[in-house]
């Protein structure tokens, strides 16, 4: 191989890391432990996307072809969806006494209009605004798929975080789709902050690990 | 068929494919609505999608794969669950499931409404296939959340492939049961197209005809020229033209009448031609009859130098008959000789480019029959048309040329031999001339110097004269006081008298005397210097003044006036006697020849010092001289005045003496009626030669 072509190999290389250590949001590096996560959205300014809590695992949604070639469910009728189970009003019921006690600020919480998500940020949270771009991207085709992911980062980037930190319920996939992070169990926040018009991945606190803060 | 005769060839040829167009058009319309009555058939075939059974068969196949995936993907996921990994698999698994609608559906679109037991076909094809994708999320979203549910979601995806699947089958079967029995019924109606092939072929038989038929017409004419043509060239030139009737080769026709007029033509040209060739016979013979007459001796040879011709000259000069010497060697009469031998004139023969040798440099040795050897000049020259080489020899005898050249060669060496002597007498007497002009020369000189005699004796006479007075006068106080003192009536008022006279005459002696011995000093010094070449230091302005009071008397009793302009601490080492020679001379000429017919005459002499020169500017108003004189002025014994004794040697001794004596230069200016201006220039100090 030529050394003309040895170089172009490796600064593709290089670029590809660089671009992938970005755009993931540093998901190896710089995680703070929980403790000083904690007390850094204690403080606020932070972008907290809640992924909706544990559900019934033997009823699927059951989605249909609505207008706009949106395949999805019927957002009215939660019959049609896969819900909360009892479980997971119980870890929601939780997530709401732990962010009342640590005195967590909270600006603003925006839901995916899917009833699971929908139950979850009524439970913890007083004022919910559902954004009906926030919901389940998985049965969408891929254009759109791929829609709901970039604007869930543009909502990040755009998302106003001066009084308290931002609040997202929503689901796995959009995450996944538009920051590269899957949110994992059902319940957990994922923490992330904007620093110079970057969405940086801070770290994930799960239903089990509020119970270890004082 | 007259109708045809009038046509021209071009048009005869097209009649025919046009009939042929027309009647392939006939063809056409009949064969067009035989196949218009099956487009219908072949339309239905093609609306019927032909190629959509491919489609659905395509998509038939991408299921199957899109679905193979996913059973490999679920059963993974029973094994390693991990919630991201089963949505990345799933995510690409649906977005393929995405792509395989659009086409599917796409293609659906395409066809018309096909009710099969009372249910639309291609609704139920649709709404399976959404109902398979819309299984394969929920269980790619169930079994992401709880693996267990992997065998049990996989099942329910597969029964649905396979309702959705069985439909497009289906759907494919009713396509190629239709374009089969569409098929049939073309087959059967294709058997009417009978009618076309036996319209084809009795055209085809009426286009054979016609084409023959034209092939003869068109030719016959053509023909006929054809043979008339063949007759005259095989020397029939008698013949009968038939009458032509085909207009357009009307043209073709009159060619034929000019061709056999020409052929007519050409015989008679022919019997002239005969008549020619007799002439030209006689013509030649009158040539060689020619040659016979002429004066110069002429032979003509061919490439070989083989002798062909030998006329009467030539006969006499060598002294062979034609008879004799035809076809001998035309070398052999020619004595061995650089000039004419086999080489040069083989060359000559062979070179395409000259036509004539001339071989007239040196005499060429010939002998005659006799034995006699003579000589002769040569000209050879080509003759063009012949059909072999041949070439012209012209011989001329310059025996008796050469003899004559011979003794005038003789008389040219006794005149040279007349010259070299007279140049020898000349030589002499041309030396007495020099030495007489080298005496001439000196008397000039001792002229001269007689001049300056003159000169000083008359400037010495004043002051002698006046001491002669002075001592006479002196003489005669003396007498009246001796004769006093003796008779003894001396008063001491006669003494005193006395003594204040003596004083008085003797002061006017010592004067005049030491004025004389002051001229005779410097006249001393000019006449030595005048009569030798010794170089010695001088003061210039001072000898100029000595030279101008030399020469005073001969402008005494003229109003000329001589100014000089000199510096006057110039001290040079030259010879002063030639310089004086030089100046006097010049102021002669002036006087002489310059003033002859000027009254106030004026010469101005300026002296002055350049880079170790003299330059000497001598000019006066005088006459001057024309061209032609000022040519010949330093020329020995030119002089405008013999007659009142001058000798011309003058400005010649003058530019001897400049150029040779003080080393330097004299240029002189002048036009008639407008005086001369000598610029003389010498160095200052001149070095000894000898």
């Amino acid at each position: 191989m030529k050394i003309k072509s040895r170089f172009f190999l490796c600064s593709l290389l290089l670029s590809a890391f660089l671009f992938s250590s970005s755009t993931l949001g540093a998901a190896g590096e710089d995680i703070p432990s929980l403790p000083l996560l904690l007390a850094q959205i204690k403080a606020g300014g932070h972008i907290l996307y809640i992924r909706h809590a544990p559900t019934e695992r033997k009823t699927a949604d059951n989605h249909e072809q609505h207008k706009g070639n949106n395949f999805s469910v019927d957002f009215a009728d939660c019959s049609t969806q896969r819900n909360l189970s009892e479980r997971g009003k119980n870890v929601a019921q939780a997530l709401k006494e732990h962010l009342k006690r640590l005195e967590i600020p909270i600006a603003k919480v925006l839901s995916s209009p899917y009833c699971r998500a929908r139950d979850t940020a009524n439970i913890i949270f007083d004022e919910v605004t559902i954004d009906y771009d926030l919901a389940y991207s998985l049965s969408r085709d891929p254009a759109e798929s791929k829609r709901l992911g970039e604007y869930l980062k543009a909502e990040f980037l755009a998302a106003t975080v001066e009084q308290g930190n931002a609040v997202f319920v929503g689901h796995s996939t959009n995450l996944r789709e538009g920051l590269g992070v899957w949110p994992k169990p059902e319940g957990v926040m994922a923490v992330f902050k904007i620093i110079e018009q970057k969405v940086i991945f801070k770290g994930m606190i799960t239903p089990d690990d509020w119970q270890a803060f004082p | 068929m007259r109708f045809l005769n009038r046509l021209s060839i071009r048009d005869r040829f097209l009649l025919s494919p046009l009939i042929g167009i027309f009647i392939t058009l006939i063809l056409y319309f009949t064969a067009t609505a035989t196949i218009e009555s099956k487009v219908e058939l072949l339309s239905q075939i093609s609306k019927n999608n032909l190629p959509l059974v491919s489609e659905y068969s395509k998509a038939s196949i991408a299921m199957l794969n899109v679905h193979a995936k996913l059973t490999h993907l679920l059963l993974e996921t029973m094994h390693e669950p991990d919630e991201e990994l089963m949505y990345l698999g799933g995510r690409e698994i649906i977005n393929q499931l995405y792509v395989i609608e659009e086409h599917l559906f796409e293609n659906l679109a395409k066809s018309e409404m096909i009710l099969l037991d009372k249910l639309d076909l291609i609704a139920q094809n649709k709404l399976a296939f959404i109902h398979y994708k819309k299984i394969v999320i929920s269980a790619i979203e169930l079994v992401s959340v709880d693996p267990s549910l992997s065998r049990a979601e996989l099942l329910r995806t597969n029964i649905l492939l396979g309702e959705s699947y069985t439909l497009l089958v289906v759907l494919s079967d009713y396509y190629i049961e239709t374009i089969s029995i569409q098929a049939e019924r073309i087959d059967d109606s294709i058997d009417s197209g009978n009618i076309v092939t036996v319209m084809t072929i009795s055209m085809l038989i009426i286009m054979i005809v016609i084409s023959l038929f034209f092939a003869g017409r068109m030719s016959a004419s053509i023909e006929m020229m054809g043979s008339i043509m063949v007759r005259l060239a095989k020397g029939d030139i008698g013949l009968i033209l038939p009458k032509n009737e085909d207009q357009y080769l009307s043209k073709t026709y009159a060619a034929v009448a000019t061709f056999k007029e020409t052929l007519l033509k050409n015989k008679h040209q022919q019997q002239d031609l005969e008549k020619v060739v007799k002439a030209l016979e006689v013509s030649k013979e009158r040539y060689f009859n020619l040659l016979d007459i002429a004066a110069s001796a002429i032979i003509v040879v061919d490439e070989k130098l083989s002798i062909s011709l030998f006329n009467k000259a030539a006969q006499q000069l060598f002294g062979f008959d034609f008879t004799e010497i035809e076809s001998e060697d035309f070398l052999s009469l020619i004595e061995n000789n650089e000039q004419m031998t086999r080489q040069t004139l083989t060359d000559f023969i062979a070179n395409d480019k000259s036509q004539v040798l001339s071989l007239d440099k040196n005499p060429i040795a010939a002998h005659k029959k006799n034995g006699d050897i003579f000589y002769i000049s040569a000209v050879l020259a080509k003759q063009h048309n012949a059909a072999h080489k041949l070439v012209t020899i012209s011989i001329v005898d310059i025996s008796e040329r050469l003899l004559r050249e011979q003794s005038l060669k003789d008389n040219q060496d006794q005149l040279e031999i007349l010259v070299a002597d007279r140049t020898k007498e000349l030589q002499a007497s041309l030396n007495v001339l020099r030495n007489t002009q080298n005496r001439l020369v000196e008397s000039e000189k001792m002229a001269a110097l007689g001049g300056l005699v003159a000169g000083v004796a008359h400037e010495i006479n004043t002051p002698v004269g006046i001491g002669i007075t002075a001592s006479s006068q002196l003489q005669d106080l003396t007498q009246d006081f001796a004769d006093k003192f003796d008779s003894g009536q001396l008063s001491k008022n006669d003494l005193d008298k006395f003594i204040e006279q003596v004083g008085y005459s003797t002061k006017i002696n010592l004067l005049n005397l030491t004025r004389a011995a002051g001229l005779i000093n410097s006249f001393k010094e000019m006449s030595v210097d005048q009569s030798t070449e010794e170089i010695r230091q001088f003061n210039i302005h001072q000898y100029s003044e000595d030279i101008l009071l030399s020469v005073k008397p001969k402008f005494k009793n003229t109003a000329h006036q001589i100014i000089l302009h000199c510096p006057k601490d110039i001290v040079i080492n030259n010879v002063p006697g030639v310089y004086s020679q030089i100046l006097t001379n010049l102021l002669m000429n002036s006087l002489v020849h310059g003033f002859e017919a000027v009254t106030t005459g004026e010469i101005i002499i300026k002296i002055s010092i350049c880079n170790e020169s003299i330059r000497l500017e001598y000019s006066d108003n005088g006459g001057g001289m024309d061209a032609e004189q000022l040519k010949k002025i330093y020329e020995p014994f030119y002089t405008s005045k013999r007659s009142q004794g001058s000798t011309g040697l003058g400005m010649n001794i003058v530019y001897n003496l400049v150029s040779q004596t003080l080393g330097g230069s004299i240029q002189c200016q002048s036009k008639k009626g407008e005086g001369v201006i000598f610029n003389i220039q010498f160095p200052c100090n001149l070095v000894q030669s000898n």
